[in-house]
């Protein structure tokens, strides 16, 4: 992978703000092949290269037992929009150079979404209640044929709270709406967190319910660190780089709230997370395989130690040569600490 | 970020600065050799054959990569994630004149 594009490998619930937008976070344990679409800023009012998050290659889609009509329409919805996708993150995986990369950015066109989208809406416009219906809103969200990106074929606001409706009046009590938590918990929609709630308290199993609240958790996590960070940017600037995608109405609300006020209440999402719902697997089966009290852990640690402001906890490892060596070794020193690979 | 890098280190050779990595290539041959071919000359911690699972990423919470942290001479953590290139020069120079400052 080349470094200038930014990827994610793992799936946890605390992905980064700037990431948010891929859906990439599902790469790992779902086949749908996310689209490139508008990044939000990154923190520190970054600017992010104009270039799509490349998914890890995802398999190719395995039809389910497509026993009816319906549920074979779905099957080869699903599937060609996934080989189109595929087709599309294939010239980039395969750039022989950042440069190449950059130019296939500039000139590759991604796949049209709006026969998909019209497709899967046909279909839930028919019956919105089986199993069919549930699937093609999942894909919807999934693929965020939602109300982010500004292509003129992306759906609106509308189109992503009629999905959300869907879902909370027909398929509130599936067990397959676990699937759908994480996804959600990156929606800033105020509808998309309000099926969250639902989910963490009226669903009746309990590993939707357990997830519902981790993905809330998350949501106000990620909120926080947004309103820190545009009150850090001043109102004009944060109208300017997040209002291109949530909004400049969104934008003026979020920066009334209290950050403060917000990290304590992601605190105590987590810590409720922790002791009512922590033995729950997430991706069980894949070497992503967690739970949610370790997710937990994880998020409170970085809450608590590894914020702007704190001091670097330590780091003690082998450098490639083997040899031992200490963050704390750099004291006196600017170090700018880089998490990278070549892939 | 690779060709970006080796210039600011460069840049601020002899300056109070030092980039760290925390590398989870999982293959350590491969990733000896193209850092060799790259021009990675900067350390790096290895997080071993559990790569991006391993202990300090994990420790870190880190689930996206490229993840950058600016730690300020006194070992305080003071940007996060600032990719952009100018806005990194900005931030590191910053930095690096309060580290200065200080010795004086």
């Amino acid at each position: 992978m080349r470094a200038i594009a930014l990827i994610l490998l793992a799936a946890g619930p605390a992905l980064l703000p700037a990431c948010r937008s891929s859906g990439a976070d599902q790469a790992a344990a779902d086949t749908a092949a996310p689209q490139p679409s508008a990044q939000p800023p990154a923190p520190q009012g970054a600017v992010l290269p104009a270039m799509p998050v490349i998914p890890a290659k995802a398999p190719p889609a395995v039809a389910a037992a497509a026993t009816t009509p319906r549920a074979e329409r779905f099957a080869a919805l699903e599937k060609e929009h996934s080989e189109a996708m595929n087709a599309y993150f294939d010239l980039f995986r395969n750039a022989k150079s950042d440069a190449e990369m950059e130019e296939i950015a500039k000139t590759a066109k991604a796949p049209e979404t709006k026969g998909f989208a019209q497709r899967a809406r046909a279909l839930l416009e028919e019956d919105a209640t089986d199993l069919t219906a549930f699937q093609a809103a999942k894909w919807m969200l999934m693929n965020r044929i939602g109300p982010q990106a500004g292509a003129e074929d992306e759906p609106t606001e509308d189109a992503l709270t009629g999905v959300l409706a869907i879902l909370e009046q027909h398929h509130l009590e599936r067990a397959e709406l676990g699937d759908i938590a994480q996804t959600l918990g990156y929606e800033d929609a105020p509808a998309a967190q309000a099926l969250l709630e639902k989910m963490s308290t009226k669903s009746p199993h309990r590993e939707v319910r357990g997830k519902a609240l981790g993905s809330l958790a998350q949501a106000r996590k990620s909120q926080a660190e947004n309103v820190a960070q545009m009150q850090q940017l001043g109102a004009a600037k944060a109208r300017e780089e997040y209002g291109r995608w949530m909004g400049v109405g969104r934008v003026d609300e979020l920066l009334a709230k209290d950050p403060a006020a917000l990290e304590a209440e992601t605190v105590a999402l987590y810590e409720r997370l922790k002791a009512e719902y922590g033995d729950i697997k997430t991706m069980p089966g894949t070497p992503y395989e967690s739970t949610l009290g370790a997710q937990a852990d994880s998020t409170l640690f970085e809450i608590r130690n590894l914020a702007i402001g704190k001091t670097a906890p330590e780091i003690e490892g082998q450098d490639v040569d083997g040899v031992a060596f200490k963050l704390s070794d750099y004291r006196g020193k600017v170090v700018m600490l880089d998490f990278w690979g070549f892939w | 970020m690779i060709p970006h890098e080796r210039s600011l280190v460069e840049r601020l050779k002899n300056e109070p600065f030092a980039l760290i990595g925390v590398n989870s290539d999982t293959n350590l041959a491969e990733l000896k050799e193209r850092s060799k071919k790259e021009g990675v000359t900067w350390r790096s911690f290895w997080c071993g054959e559990k790569g991006t699972r391993g202990p300090i990423p994990t420790a870190w919470n880190v689930h996206g990569w490229p993840t950058l942290y600016f730690i300020d001479h006194r070992g305080v953590i003071r940007y996060r994630d600032v990719r952009d290139e100018a806005q990194m020069d900005k931030v590191l120079d910053e930095l690096v004149a309060e580290a200065k400052a200080a010795t004086k």
